[in-house]
């Protein structure tokens, strides 16, 4: 064997002990890369689709390739569209979209919900240039194929008991704060990736004055956020 | 009710409920909610970090959160208040006693604040009220005037109830004989709670800053009008005076207003009678709330994380554009000069990141507020302007300080592409392209004091179990050591948990330890240490043994706690011969220092406890 031969044979197996060791990694690239072929065809306009460190999916169309049209129907449209290849027949839908205009274009910001309940913290936004040309398109709530899931067991509380944890957890420890006691059921994302069933309850500031958003899973009766969401 | 409990309930008030006016239902306000000035944030000392030292207080010589409650009572005891001295005015006519309508009428207002010494006479444009109230197209302002018929809620404190009333809308500005506003002239006393001058004057800046986006930016979502309150305080009924707001906000629902109250159905601007001065006679104030309204509840609306952990970005960027487009309206630097008095924050001041990042919107904002007002000083105004606008266009919620500077160079490109390379430049000096929140060890840098969310009050999907600190510290293990002991500071923010639980990530080599949200919360780190709590301020992590080696490391406190807590690497003390072994297990230096099985360390709660016996067993 030629030393040049000896060189090969190690390169290759260095590469090979590589990927082996890459390969959850690199399947998940071929799965999404598929998934971002699929979502590019779907639309059939020349657009970059594309994931980025979140997962999130950002869609980008060249200056002036393709119009807008109306931009409130627009939201509803793309994810019509991409759905099936995000999330096979999950139901997920717009819940509200509010557009804003200027000089540099219009842009919806939507919310989205899945089975009729919100999903908190995602969002869905779409953007169009000056020239009336769709610009971006950015959904936040990750594919299936990024390792995203439902949750699919019963919920073991239920929102009254939700809301009771959230109203004890109030008085114990923000004491003054006024508990509403009616919680809504809403979609949060666990920190594994995760769209799990909450119980959401807004919580008025007494004396300490703040507005609390408290979301409760439901799978565990855990409270997961009791956050003052006003920005100080 | 009793005498004592009376003040007492004055006291927590004063404390707590009005340092927080109006920060209901995602609502942003003023400030001054700095946590300090630069130079107390430069240790970030126990003084200048204090929970509610946040940013509510409004005035330099009267601050309730930096006051002891008995002080702060002294300062406003309604008893004595002088806020009352000005008699409520009379209803004004159902019906116009002043025709012909008319859209634009003359009037007088600050062009800044009072401290212009004299007003100045303006138009007051969009009107539709027939009366000649002041609604208009843009703007809708009322008077919330000290007297009976505002809506009262019970609050509970250590089970006593109370009745708080909130003060009563009414308009009080109408056209004089000369179909003008030019009889509404400034108040005497500043401190007077019913002025019709502040309704007036923010009248006329709300449709100055309406203008000016719509002039400016063709911006079409502020052509409603917008509900506004002004001269905005509280009374205990049953006991004599009221009670003056320092602060003002931008609340998206109102619904979910001070205390309780449905302040209004949608949303609005409210802006205090302080006890000091009145919030809405300056015109920066109003004009950064307003921004607020533009910014909206669907853009840097969220925490989340980055690479190195916890980011506050968002919210920072949403302050940073609030006080950037109040300062270029007015050609000003200052924000908040008159009513912010020595918290207001000068634009022109360089700020870098990750120097003055400390985990707080306003106070991180602030980086990239300056980066927009050193653009518009190279590039003029009308630039900049545009620049800033079209890189708020193109913002989501979660969108941050590295991404944002990216759609600032795509707007620069579009707008001006000569401009591209000063843009960057700037971008690249304030460090906002590419900044590393990890401090190091020994500088006068790596002993700052930053804020660190608990896994409840995050607010940032990314962390649910644990959160990632705001920065990491990097650490130079010296030849001879096998082991250090960080002295970590790790507070409970608010003061109710006496032990916040926290952990300390490690990671050896020279590169920072990297978080990743591909699915699941994740890091490189190699190992996690148990704290041991010192008291209810300090902690510390021994890390030692043979598999700590000479060399670079990076360390990272997690919050596992509720709640935030107040963190800084306060000391390391390096060991030869470390009596306590919490990492030795290798026999290096042919063995990796590498003992888990998962460089994931956001642990499960079956796990969490236990990782350094395990790891003491391997």
């Amino acid at each position: 064997m030629t030393t040049r031969s000896m060189k090969t044979l190690l390169a290759t197996a260095v590469l090979g002990t590589i990927l082996l060791g890459l390969q959850p990694a690199a399947a998940l690239t071929d799965r999404t890369s598929r998934v971002l072929e699929r979502v590019k065809a779907e639309l059939k306009t020349p657009a970059s689709v594309t994931l980025d460190s979140h997962h999130r999916l950002s869609i980008n169309w060249t200056r002036g390739t393709v119009k807008a049209g109306d931009i409130a129907a627009l939201p509803g449209s793309i994810l019509a569209k991409v759905r099936p290849i995000l999330w096979k027949n999950r139901d997920f839908r717009i819940l509200e979209t509010k557009t804003e205009s200027s000089r540099f274009g219009v842009v919806a910001n939507s919310t989205v919900s899945l089975d009729g309940f919100p999903v908190i913290d995602h969002f869905m936004r779409v953007a169009t240039r000056a020239d009336g040309s769709l610009k971006d398109v950015v959904l936040s709530i990750p594919a299936d194929a990024a390792g995203f899931a439902v949750a699919d067991a019963k919920p073991a509380v239920d929102l009254d008991a939700a809301g009771r944890t959230i109203c004890a957890h109030a008085a114990e420890r923000f004491d003054g704060l006024v508990c509403p006691g009616q919680a809504q059921r809403v979609w949060f994302m666990d920190e594994n990736g995760v769209l799990a069933p909450g119980a959401r309850m807004l919580l008025k500031g007494a004396e300490m004055s703040r507005l609390f958003e408290a979301v409760v899973d439901l799978r565990t009766g855990r409270i997961v956020r009791f956050a003052d969401i006003a920005r100080r | 009710m009793k005498a004592n409990m009376k003040m007492r309930i004055v006291k927590m008030l004063l404390v707590t409920a009005i340092p927080a006016f109006l920060a209901a239902c995602g609502a942003d306000y003023i400030g001054p909610d700095d946590p300090g000035s630069d130079a107390t944030m430069a240790d970030a000392s126990a003084d200048a970090l204090q929970a509610d030292t946040l940013g509510d207080s409004a005035t330099a010589d009267v601050r309730p959160v930096d006051t002891a409650a008995p002080d702060a009572v002294d300062v406003i005891d309604p008893d004595s208040s002088i806020e009352d001295d000005t008699a409520v005015p009379e209803d004004v006519p159902a019906v116009d006693t002043n025709p012909p309508f008319l859209e634009e009428r003359e009037g007088w207002a600050w062009a800044v604040s009072p401290a212009d010494g004299t007003p100045t006479k303006v138009p007051f444009k969009h009107l539709v009220s027939r009366e000649g109230k002041l609604t208009g197209k843009f703007a809708d302002v009322w008077n919330c005037l000290r007297e009976d018929g505002g809506p009262v809620e019970q609050m509970s404190w250590d089970g006593v109830n109370y009745d708080i009333q909130l003060c009563n809308y009414r308009q009080t500005v109408v056209p004089g004989d000369d179909g003008t506003y030019l009889h509404v002239l400034p108040p005497e006393n500043e401190r007077d709670g019913n002025d019709p001058f502040a309704e007036a004057h923010s009248y006329y800046s709300l449709n100055k800053v309406h203008d000016y986006f719509s002039d400016t930016f063709g911006y079409t979502e502020g052509d409603r009008p917008l509900f506004v309150a002004v001269n905005m305080s509280f009374q205990i009924l049953g006991s004599p005076g009221w009670m003056g707001l320092d602060n003002a906000a931008y609340l998206p629902d109102a619904s979910y207003g001070f205390m309780g109250f449905n302040m209004h159905d949608g949303e609005m601007l409210a802006f205090g009678q302080g006890r000091r001065i009145d919030y809405c006679t300056d015109a920066s104030v109003i004009f950064h709330e307003y921004t607020h309204s533009v910014v909206g509840s669907g853009r840097f609306n969220l925490n989340t994380g980055d690479k190195y952990g916890f980011s506050g970005d968002p919210p920072a960027l949403n302050e940073g554009f609030a006080d950037y487009f109040a300062s270029t309206i007015l050609d000003m630097p200052v924000l908040g000069e008159y009513a912010l008095g020595e918290d207001a924050r000068d634009l022109s001041q360089f700020k870098r990141c990750p120097d003055d990042y400390a985990g707080e919107s306003h106070f991180d904002g602030r980086i990239w507020s300056s980066a927009l007002w050193e653009v518009r000083a190279l590039l003029g105004p009308e630039l900049a302007d545009q620049i800033a606008f079209g890189t708020l266009s193109g913002s989501s919620g979660v969108t941050n300080f590295a991404e944002a500077s990216e759609i600032m160079l795509d707007v620069t490109a579009d707008l001006s592409p000569e401009s591209v390379a000063t843009v960057q430049g700037v971008l690249e000096s304030h460090n906002l392209l590419s900044c590393a929140r990890v401090l190091e060890y020994g500088t006068d840098l790596g002993g700052k004091g930053y804020y660190q969310p608990g896994t409840a009050d995050s607010y940032a999907y990314e962390f649910q179990s644990t959160v990632a600190g705001t920065f990491q510290h990097k650490i130079v293990v010296p030849e001879g050591s096998n082991g250090f002991i960080a002295y970590f500071r790790a507070e409970d923010m608010y003061g109710y948990d006496s032990s916040p639980e926290v952990k300390l990530m490690v990671k050896s080599g020279d590169e920072p330890i990297v978080w990743t949200y591909a699915g699941r919360t994740s890091s490189d780190a190699e190992r996690s240490f148990l704290a041991d709590r010192m008291n209810s301020q300090d902690v510390s992590f021994t890390v030692s043994g043979s598999c700590v080696r000479p060399g670079v490391y990076h360390i990272q406190m997690i919050n596992k706690s509720q709640y935030s807590v107040i963190a800084k690497l306060n000391s390391v003390t390096f060991q030869d011969a470390p009596e306590e072994l919490t990492w030795d297990t290798c026999t290096w230096p042919d063995d990796p220092p590498v003992v888990e099985d998962t460089p994931d360390v956001i642990e499960s709660d079956v796990i969490e406890s236990d990782v350094v016996d395990s790891d003491v067993a391997d």
